[in-house]
């Protein structure tokens, strides 16, 4: 299986992002990658049709499993916010969808007026405020329980983008 | 198709058991950490898949059914021993010709261009060449030798943080570009979710744990709660390691179907670091996952 | 599941065919400098075969030129010394060491061949390499063993030629100890037995110098013992006897040459000599010493007396054993046999250490 079809005669392009990766942050490597993908469009680092790295690329340069960076373009594939064209590499398709502004800022409202309010009363200071809702947050995002059965799937290399 | 299938396999020097029926079954297409104290027998592991070494007991194959040390085997295992042994009074010119003429498989234009890129100088004798630089030496030479499976003893222990991270960026190039399997050991416990994407755990000579990481993480989680609970939360789980303070709990558990938490109860995830030394600290834990069987060797082949 | 596809640029070898030519770009470029000594030495020592055989050479043609045939006080040319002084130095020292190389050999190839492999740990990148280990090791083997022996082969017939002079005259004899060990193919037997035993010691000792030094020991004795004792030994078997008129004491190494006085024919070698008593008993080495003694105080001072007659009348025989000339090849060819059967029983007991080694 060959990942990269292409061969390599020619100097690769400069980058159109630059991944990094905390290895202590706890956070997947491959969600690493998903999320500075993200981060990068809703930035306008990253505009419909830019080339992402080629995984040979990316694995050379952060010294990383091939499989986990076709695992974040996969994610970011199924995501509809790249696709992958044979032979050529993966491509940006669209944008993250992003929340109106209107629906932003109403939002920002109701958790001031709201539940911030009521952790101030409560006598809750910044760093338990913060602490209280990251916990959280966790809760909400991931049942722990259920286990991560989304890693299980499509994990193969092979699968790969080409 | 397994890269290296064991079972039952037991090695014997003079009267220490190195290891002792190991079984295990290793998919193709994964980097794959092997892992383990220092004598838990990772090398003799390698080195029976390499061929070097003679199983007292057991059987193993390698890249389906082939006998290591075979010449089939031989021409599609490569093999980057402990302390990367070259020959240090040669140059590197003469070594990658030794290489070239020790295989009939030997893509010699590619070991230089990559000699080139690493900017390792071609009339340096070996010895000469840094720690780093002698394993990069090593693995091009195996490299190129276009491997189907490339099996790696402690490649990271003695490199320094720069050279360990340019050690392992050839080798997870060259699989991003040419797909083939890898097997390293390593002591070293942290940045191996980085590298691998299957892991095998080792202690005195046996398999203590085996599995793709995404799914041993999956399968365990962190919990944490009041202390007096913890005994009966324990019983509801396969807990692999307990840690208690004056009124709160911690429990690595094996999380097997959907079992809820008692309120008070948080979970959290398990790194790997902290999944790998909880079953390291105690070997003798009797939730292991434990040797698998071969039919469930056989579902988790499938895709 | 991914699939592990071949290479497009490195097809798959179907058949395996020994890698000679590779082994021995392999061996040229592991052994370079040993190799390169031992080229040296094998060029200096033919050399000085060379060298020494044109000076011998001419000293023969002035000795025969003057009317000489062969080495005996009672020719007006007398002594060999006279002749050949400046010859038989360079003569011996050649033949000394060529008594050397086959310990050379097996200390200096033989022994570090899997030794040091072992030592530094290279075994493990050589033996997980595609040409197998035992492939390795024996087309290694094979190579240098194809090396010395015929560099060592025509030293030996070297070393012959350089003999032949003296051989003429009676002073040296291919049948002597020094010469049958280093001449004809007896020289190559011993360094391929050196070889053999060095890379076997060195398999399974694994530890260079320890490896050297008791290859050293057993091919440096056994050939010292093959020097005073085991030749002797050999060329005595299956000796034939005759009687010989004159006896010129119990000592054996003579070449029945023209007037050597005894019934063999002539090129013979005599391997052991003996007296028998009255009654055909055999006497003991005492006894004869004890026969002779009195032999010579019967004719002391009777310059007539024949000392055979004084034998004869006491009932006493002169006896002595000998090989005739052509029996000279069997010998060596048993003897090179012998050696090349030990080199490799060595050679595949090492192939088997190499094979099991775990």
């Amino acid at each position: 299986m060959v990942i990269d079809k292409e061969v390599d005669d020619h100097e690769a392009p400069v980058p159109s992002i630059v991944f990094r990766l905390e290895p202590s942050s706890g956070v997947p490597t491959y969600l690493q990658l998903v999320h500075q993908v993200e981060h990068a469009l809703r930035l306008g680092y990253l505009t419909h049709g830019d080339q992402l790295p080629r995984v040979k690329d990316v694995v050379a340069s952060l010294s990383i499993n091939p499989n986990t960076v076709l695992k974040a373009y996969r994610d970011l594939e199924q995501k509809g916010l790249t696709a992958g064209r044979p032979g050529q590499g993966t491509f940006i398709e669209a944008s993250p969808e992003t929340v109106g502004l209107e629906r932003l800022t109403a939002l920002r409202r109701s958790l001031v007026s709201g539940w911030l309010k009521d952790a101030a009363a409560a006598g809750l200071d910044e760093q338990g405020t913060v602490a209280l809702f990251m916990a959280a947050l966790r809760d909400f995002r991931d049942r722990p329980m259920q286990s991560r059965t989304a890693g299980r799937d499509g994990r193969r290399r092979g699968e790969g983008v080409a | 198709m397994n890269v290296v299938e064991t079972s039952g396999l037991a090695k014997r020097y003079r009267s220490t058991w190195a290891l002792r029926d190991c079984t295990l079954a290793v998919p193709a297409g994964r980097i794959v950490a092997l892992v383990g104290p220092n004598g838990a027998g990772k090398t003799t592991l390698l080195h029976c898949a390499v061929g070097l070494c003679t199983a007292t007991n057991g059987n193993i194959t390698v890249l389906g059914d082939l006998a290591p040390g075979s010449l089939d085997a031989l021409e599609r295992v490569a093999f980057v021993a402990q302390d990367v042994p070259l020959y240090k009074y040669l140059s590197v010119r003469s070594m990658v010709a030794v290489a070239r003429n020790l295989n009939s498989r030997f893509d010699q234009a590619q070991a230089e261009e990559r000699l080139r890129a690493l900017e390792i100088p071609p009339d340096r004798k070996v010895g000469k060449l840094s720690g780093g630089q002698q394993a990069q030496l090593a693995l091009t030479l195996s490299l190129a030798r276009d491997p189907d499976l490339l099996v790696l003893d402690e490649p990271l222990a003695r490199l320094d943080p720069l050279a360990r991270h340019d050690f392992m960026a050839l080798v997870m190039a060259a699989v991003a570009a040419s797909g083939f399997s890898v097997i390293f050991s390593s002591h070293v416990v942290s940045e191996l979710e980085r590298f691998a994407d299957y892991l095998i755990v080792l202690a005195r000579g046996r398999v203590q744990m085996l599995g793709d990481i995404d799914d041993l993480l999956a399968g365990h989680a962190m919990l944490s709660g009041p202390v007096e609970e913890s005994d009966l939360v324990g019983e509801q789980f396969a807990v692999v390691q307990t840690r208690k303070a004056a009124r709160h709990a911690e429990l690595l558990v094996r999380t097997t179907g959907n079992s809820e938490l008692p309120s008070g109860w948080e979970s959290d995830h398990v790194s790997l670091e902290e999944l790998v030394l909880a079953y390291l600290r105690d070997p003798s834990a009797s939730m292991l996952p434990g040797p698998l069987t071969p039919d469930e060797l056989e579902v988790s082949e499938v895709t | 599941m991914a699939t592990v596809a071949a290479s497009p640029v490195l097809p798959r070898r179907r058949e395996h065919p020994v890698p000679w030519k590779a082994m021995a770009r392999v061996t040229w470029l592991q052994r370079r400098s040993t190799l390169i000594g031992l080229l040296v030495l094998f060029v200096g020592c033919a050399v000085a075969i060379v060298v020494g055989q044109a000076g011998t050479h001419a000293s023969y043609a002035s000795f025969v030129a003057n009317g000489c045939v062969q080495n005996s006080f009672h020719t007006p040319c007398g002594n060999f010394e006279n002749w050949f002084s400046d010859n038989t130095d360079l003569f011996s020292a050649m033949v000394i060491a060529l008594h050397v190389a086959p310990v050379v050999i097996g200390v200096f190839v033989g022994a570090p061949l899997l030794s040091r492999e072992l030592e530094s740990g290279t075994f493990r990148f050589t033996w997980t390499q595609g040409v197998g280990r035992s492939r390795a090791v024996v087309t290694t083997f094979v190579l240098l063993a194809v090396f010395v022996t015929v560099a060592t082969c025509a030293l030996g017939l070297l070393l012959n030629w350089f003999a032949h002079p003296f051989e003429i005259i009676g002073i040296e004899s291919q049948w002597q100890s020094g010469l049958f060990d280093t001449t004809g193919p007896m020289l190559a037997a011993w360094t391929l037995f050196g070889l053999a035993l060095g890379t076997f010691l060195g398999s399974l000792i694994g530890r260079t110098v320890a490896a050297m030094a008791v290859t050293a020991a057993i091919v440096g004795g056994l050939l010292v013992a093959s020097f005073v004792w085991l030749v002797h030994q050999l060329e005595a078997f299956g000796a034939l006897a005759t009687t010989r008129r004159m006896p010129m004491g119990l000592g054996v190494g003579q070449l029945n040459l023209p007037g050597s006085q005894f019934n063999g024919p002539v090129g013979s070698w005599l391997v052991r000599a003996w007296f028998t008593g009255p009654g055909g008993k055999r006497l003991s080495s005492a006894a004869a010493n004890n026969v002779i003694g009195r032999m010579y105080d019967a004719v002391k001072g009777k310059v007539i007396v024949d000392p055979s007659r004084w034998l004869s009348v006491h009932h006493y025989i002169y006896w002595v054993g000998y090989q005739p000339a052509s029996h000279f090849w069997i010998f060596q060819v048993i003897a090179a046999a012998i050696l090349i059967l030990l080199a490799a029983l060595l050679a595949l007991a090492t192939v088997r250490l190499v094979r099991h080694r775990a």
